[in-house]
């Protein structure tokens, strides 16, 4: 799984990620730096997947950083990085990523990451 | 709108009773006479003329002249001629001339009405349209790439005008016989408008400088100028209401001043289609800024939604929340690094 998301971990602007179900509940999670809180503890994902009405594409620009959000088979990408990073390239990596967890379909893809948990 | 029809002829008995006999119709129009073609040039220069229906030979300007004059400086005005001469020849070269119609004397009022009727109608053969935003409106005959011709009505001062579009482009303008650049600042900052397209342009070469975008901002600078000068009170001088998008303190408000940036930078192809303030999505704002705030991010400035239809939404976080609703021509990184200046 982690392979699949291996070209996004690699650029150098990309701070974090993770793969959370339409339910909010966490696939994935992968960060660079330590984070001050766990991401599980922050904020209700469920309720703010449930916010997003269905988006196929966020991005949300911070001060300091930006958050892509992308539609995937399996629920919500979140991609966290420097706010100067260009999106183009990381959009075109996400497409790449994505191509590859669609072509894992939805039952094979729950059977790998229960193993992989 | 009425529309008046200019009638000259240099025969004062002819003249009255050609008006007498159109007074049947001056619920669709009415007349407007003068005894020669020089007068005829003054009244199309006073008055919001729709047609002229002119003799050919008469002392001073003579017809051939004033529909030369026409084409050169009212190319939107239909001409009829009429005259007692008639012959092949003379209609030839009265069509070649630019009119739309001959008709040779004598000739019975109804043919006459007919064929004014007839060349007024098209006037709107693209449509008509009653109280709309005329940046937006005009806006989208760009996006759309229209030739048209449109014969637009301020519904505050009751002015009319006429724009030139061929294929989206702002080819010219006019107001009586204000040209130009002048006549499409005066237009554009009319808010609300009545308009009729008519699906041709008589105009090839484009006698405007600048993309209709700039000459929007111009003309809402412009406007803003004249506001500025106006008493304050909550009503301008003319006694109507602070037009919207403008504070009470004749300043623009942040969604005219967002408006002027796009423009001012990306100029006509931005593809924004909507700018207000809309409060429905804060709730999705407050989660986005306490995950900011446990990321430690730094404060929300921006988000681009992509919700997989037709139109792509932007959200400014502010004091008031600031939709923008942008189409699928919209350069989105662009259009993000211009809002984040």
């Amino acid at each position: 799984m982690k392979k699949l998301f291996k070209e996004l971990l690699d650029m150098e602007e990309v701070m974090g990620l993770m793969l959370l179900s339409f339910e909010g509940e966490f696939i994935l999670h992968k960060f660079v730096d330590s984070v001050v809180e766990k991401p599980e503890n922050m904020e209700s994902w469920g309720l703010f997947i449930h916010s997003l009405k269905g988006a196929k594409e966020v991005e949300i620009l911070f001060q300091d950083a930006k958050i892509y959000i992308r539609k995937t088979v399996a629920g919500y990408l979140f991609v966290m990085v420097h706010v100067s990073t260009p999106m183009a390239m990381l959009r075109l990596n996400c497409d790449l990523a994505l191509f590859g967890l669609k072509q894992i379909g939805k039952n094979r893809l729950s059977r790998s990451l229960l193993r992989g948990r | 709108m009425r529309r008046e029809v200019l009638l000259v002829d240099d025969v004062k008995a002819i003249l009255n009773s050609i008006r007498e006999g159109l007074e049947e119709y001056q619920e669709n129009f009415s007349v407007v006479t003068a005894g020669n073609g020089k007068v005829a040039i003054e009244k199309l220069k006073e008055r919001q003329i729709s047609l002229v229906v002119t003799d050919l030979k008469m002392p001073e300007t003579d017809g051939f002249s004033l529909l030369s004059h026409i084409m050169a400086f009212y190319p939107d005005i239909p001409v009829i001629v009429m005259t007692g001469y008639s012959n092949a020849e003379m209609e030839r070269l009265a069509q070649r001339g630019g009119a739309i119609g001959y008709i040779a004397k004598p000739f019975k009022i109804e043919d006459l009405a007919k064929k004014i009727l007839t060349a007024l109608r098209r006037e709107s053969d693209g449509g008509k349209l009653h109280s709309v935003s005329s940046g937006m409106f005009l806006q989208l005959i760009e996006m759309e790439q229209k030739t048209c011709t449109i014969r637009i009505q301020d519904r505050d001062s009751e002015k009319r005008g006429v724009l030139f579009f061929r294929e989206g482009e702002l080819m010219d303008s006019r107001i009586n016989g204000l040209k130009g650049l002048d006549a499409a600042y005066t237009i554009f900052g009319w808010e609300e408008v009545n308009l009729s397209i008519q699906n041709s342009c008589p105009i090839k070469k484009k006698r405007l400088e600048g993309e209709l975008q700039a000459i929007l901002l111009e003309a809402m600078r412009r406007k803003d100028e004249r506001e500025k000068r106006k008493p304050k009170g909550g009503k301008n001088a003319n006694g109507s209401a602070v037009s919207p998008g403008r504070k009470e303190n004749g300043l623009p408000d942040a969604t005219e001043i967002i408006r002027r940036k796009i423009g001012k930078e990306m100029g006509t192809r931005c593809g924004v289609e909507g700018i207000r303030y809309d409060n429905s999505w804060d709730g999705l704002l407050g989660q986005m800024r306490r995950i900011g705030k446990s990321f430690n991010y730094g404060s929300l400035r921006l988000v681009y939604m992509d919700q997989g239809g037709m139109k792509d939404m932007i959200l400014l976080s502010g004091e008031k929340t600031i939709s923008i609703f942008v189409n699928n021509k919209c350069p989105r990184d662009r259009i993000v690094k211009v809002l984040m200046q």
